[in-house]
């Protein structure tokens, strides 16, 4: 039977977005199957709202908050103008131990969570794809930085990444638009850390906003990023990047792609006699209709658990342990990044300058423990600090305070001193018994058995804690500023939004699912580029090292193809 | 400038958890919640008076002064926009028994909303001053735990008219200053005595 397709592409998102783009234009027809609801770029958005205008003072409604996203209102961007940009909980379950609570934080719609992401956009280093290999940890990755450089440079400069070159070997320098600059405070702040610590530097946060649009940008009507702080409802001005804004319209543009908005995937066809995938099936999220599509390639973008899922629910004879599982190793090596280890100071004696304009990423520090020559720490791996500095004065400064009238009243007026805030990014050592497996007993809405999801953080994790927070409040009394709270609870895995590992790449296929080219080892025409795919977590946000991976991989199966291995 | 003591540790948390962003402790806003928990129970509106009351509150606590109040930027409406649309069962009838409460403020007999303004400012500002005491009850919050006020359903109600007057355009556009599209970052810019913080959203 020939393919309805050349590929299929399951999942518009971050990595499905671009998996497309690239595959389209290589010239190869695409089906990208979206399990949501379509939203439209610009006009489905909430970002000309104006903060009066916002329905219940941007608040959800409590009923429906605790009734329908009571996991997904743990994440900061759910509000009364972007609840619709994420799942109701009580409609998508999942299950967890009851001592290993899990956040996950979803969405299901066009452009999945690239539309509400945090647009942090940092490169792996040579470090980072060395570690498992070095201290034994997880799979050896089959890659290495030189072989993901150029792709790195090729996304980002399709997406934008606005961001300063540092030559540091832990955090690449990339492709980079003018960074967004150190307010007066951040600029203190980095001379003192700078001055107080040897090998340790403060840069501009690296920001996936376009600072200034190139001619490629404004061909695809980007402009350059407003200064608003409020990517979360979406952006007009297609200023960040999204599969909304970016990498659909480009496939779109090719001629080559179809979207099937409300394709649920339950499973992949495998054919035993050609050891090949040949299809996809789907249930309608609204009909419940079924239907399978087939071509030739199959890429799984689905989101890191959502891939585990339709692997493990795609048994057969072949694999009776769910698709492309003889190592066994699908669903585990869940990672997150530790997060939410906050450390807030003070600063009294700052410099007495203001800004205009509230930029969309702040400060970064990038990892400076555990480099290369230095002394070991207790710990294995690193943190790195994401933070940035503002003036307290405004509304905040009356909420919560003693009193009435126009004292209250003109305390808000006032412009205050610099508050900062650093928060501690960590590694998550890949841990085969983080595992995401499927309910023997419980199914969805469309008869899809739901995930069970456990996953805690280790010793090693818990052991660098101690360091994030003794290096946060360093850092603020170096600079002169005050620690006026410190919180060292990691709080649940997942809310680092950073999901990674139950489908990791390696070298041996007794023990990881991908090969270099994100290809399974177990199927040749199955590839996978989501955080799944990811043998390590490094401690940078991960989304750029998807795309890298995505576009990698489709260059490298339209060649297979073309060569005729595919 | 403010001074280091008069900063409010949960309102700064609360604009730092706007600002991080993406790198929010998700956590801490579960601490803020938890700090006025929700219990089922049962629905309520507003009476005429009720709403006269909240609107003589509201007044007191944001005053006209050069700059529009809490009554000229419609923070009473709101408010009791929030009770139908916001609110569920049991945050309603808390706070409309806050309402109650300061209705019931001695007033030598005569309803809150009736006093003159003076005795309403006197009558809130003791009611205030004791409501918003620490009550020696601590709650998981930053960086460990957090003493409530002795009467939280009083200070979420306060929280709820400061951050509907400072959210309405009166407030962010003429008692502080507000652009919604910037469309620059100037990362430095000289503070003169004219000089007033931006509006914000503010997160309760």
């Amino acid at each position: 039977m020939e393919a309805m397709f050349d590929a299929i592409v399951i999942g518009s998102g971050m990595s499905g977005g671009i998996a497309a783009k690239e595959l389209c234009e290589r010239g190869l027809k695409v089906l990208v199957l979206e399990r949501g609801n379509e939203v439209r770029h610009r006009q489905d958005y909430q970002d000309m709202v104006m903060p009066w205008d916002m329905p219940n003072a941007m608040m959800v409604n409590e009923e429906e908050l605790a009734r329908d996203y009571g996991v997904q209102r743990e994440c900061y961007a759910v509000n009364s103008l972007t609840k619709q940009f994420f799942v109701k909980d009580s409609e998508h379950p999942y299950t967890t131990p009851e001592d290993k609570p899990f956040a996950w934080i979803r969405g299901y719609h066009t452009g999945g969570r690239s539309l509400m992401w945090g647009r942090q956009s940092y490169r792996l280093s040579a470090m980072d794809f060395e570690a498992n290999a070095r201290d034994g940890h997880g799979s050896d990755w089959p890659i290495r930085y030189e072989d993901l450089a150029p792709w790195y440079s090729h996304v980002e400069s399709f997406i934008g990444v606005s961001g300063s070159a540092e030559g540091l070997d832990q955090l690449p320098d990339g492709d980079f638009l003018p960074p967004f600059e150190f307010n007066d405070g951040e600029a203190m702040f980095a001379a003192a850390v700078a001055a107080h610590f040897d090998g340790r530097k403060v840069i501009p946060a690296r920001v996936a906003n376009l600072r200034e649009a190139r001619d490629h940008h404004r061909a695809m009507g980007r402009t350059q990023c407003q200064v608003r702080s409020i990517c979360e409802r979406g952006c007009s001005f297609g200023a960040y990047h999204s599969s909304l804004s970016t990498s659909l319209p480009a496939a779109f543009a090719t001629g080559n792609l179809t979207l099937v908005h409300d394709a649920i995937v339950d499973s992949i066809e495998h054919d035993p006699a050609t050891n090949r995938v040949t299809g996809v099936k789907v249930i309608d999220r609204v009909t419940k209709a079924r239907t399978t599509y087939q071509a030739n390639i199959i890429f799984s973008c689905a989101s890191t658990i959502g891939t585990a899922a339709i692997l493990l629910n795609s048994r057969s004879e072949a694999f009776p342990r769910g698709l492309a599982n003889s190592s066994d190793q699908v669903g585990r090596n869940l990672m997150d990044h530790l997060y939410q280890l906050l450390t807030v100071g003070i600063y009294p004696n700052g410099p007495d300058s203001y800004y205009f304009g509230r930029k969309p990423g702040s400060m970064y520090i990038p990892r400076y423990r555990n480099l290369p020559g230095q002394e070991r720490e207790a710990f294995l791996r690193g943190f790195g600090f994401q933070g940035g500095f503002f003036r307290t004065g405004g509304a905040s400064t009356a909420i919560g305070q003693l009193g009435i009238g126009e004292g209250l009243k003109a305390g808000p007026r006032q412009l205050g001193p610099w508050l900062s805030y650093l928060g501690g990014f960590g590694e998550v050592l890949p841990n085969p018994d983080n595992r995401v497996t499927l309910s023997t007993t419980e199914t969805d809405q469309w008869g899809i058995p739901i995930p069970h999801i456990a996953a805690e953080f280790g010793p090693n994790e818990f052991a660098m804690i101690d360091r994030i927070m003794e290096d946060g409040r360093a850092m603020v009394e170096a600079a002169g500023g005050t620690v006026l709270f410190q919180k060292s609870d990691p709080g649940k895995f997942g809310l680092g939004i950073h999901e990674m590992g139950t489908a990791r790449m390696g070298v041996d296929p007794a023990n990881s699912v991908l090969g270099q080219w994100n290809q399974a080892h177990d199927v040749p025409n199955l590839f996978i580029t989501d955080g799944a795919a990811m043998a390590s977590s490094g401690c940078q946000n991960p989304s750029l090292t998807y795309m890298a991976l995505s576009a990698r991989a489709a260059d490298a199966a339209v060649s297979m193809m073309a060569e005729g291995v595919l | 400038m403010l001074q280091l003591a008069d900063l409010d540790r949960r309102a700064l948390l609360a604009r730092t958890l706007a600002l991080v962003g993406a790198s929010a402790a998700a956590s801490a806003c579960q601490t803020l919640d938890a700090v006025a928990p929700l219990e089922a129970g049962a629905d309520g509106g507003l009476s005429a008076r009720q709403m006269a009351t909240l609107r003589a509150a509201a007044g007191r606590i944001i005053p006209q002064t050069d700059t529009a109040g809490a009554i000229e930027a419609g923070v009473p409406e709101r408010f009791a926009g929030l009770l139908a649309a916001w609110a569920s069962p049991a945050s309603r009838t808390a706070l409309v028994a806050v309402i109650d409460r300061i209705d019931a403020l001695p007033g030598g007999g005569l309803p809150f909303a009736v006093l003159p303004a003076a005795r309403q400012h006197e009558l809130l500002a003791a009611f205030d001053a004791e409501a918003m005491r620490p009550s020696g009850t601590f709650v998981l919050a930053f960086p460990s735990t957090r003493e409530l006020p002795v009467d939280p359903d009083y200070a979420r109600f306060k929280d709820l008219v400061v951050a509907l007057y400072y959210m309405s355009q009166p407030a962010m556009t003429e008692e502080l200053r507000y652009v919604h599209v910037p469309g620059r970052w100037d990362p430095s810019i000289p503070v003169t005595p004219e000089t007033r913080p931006w509006g914000e959203t503010v997160t309760i």
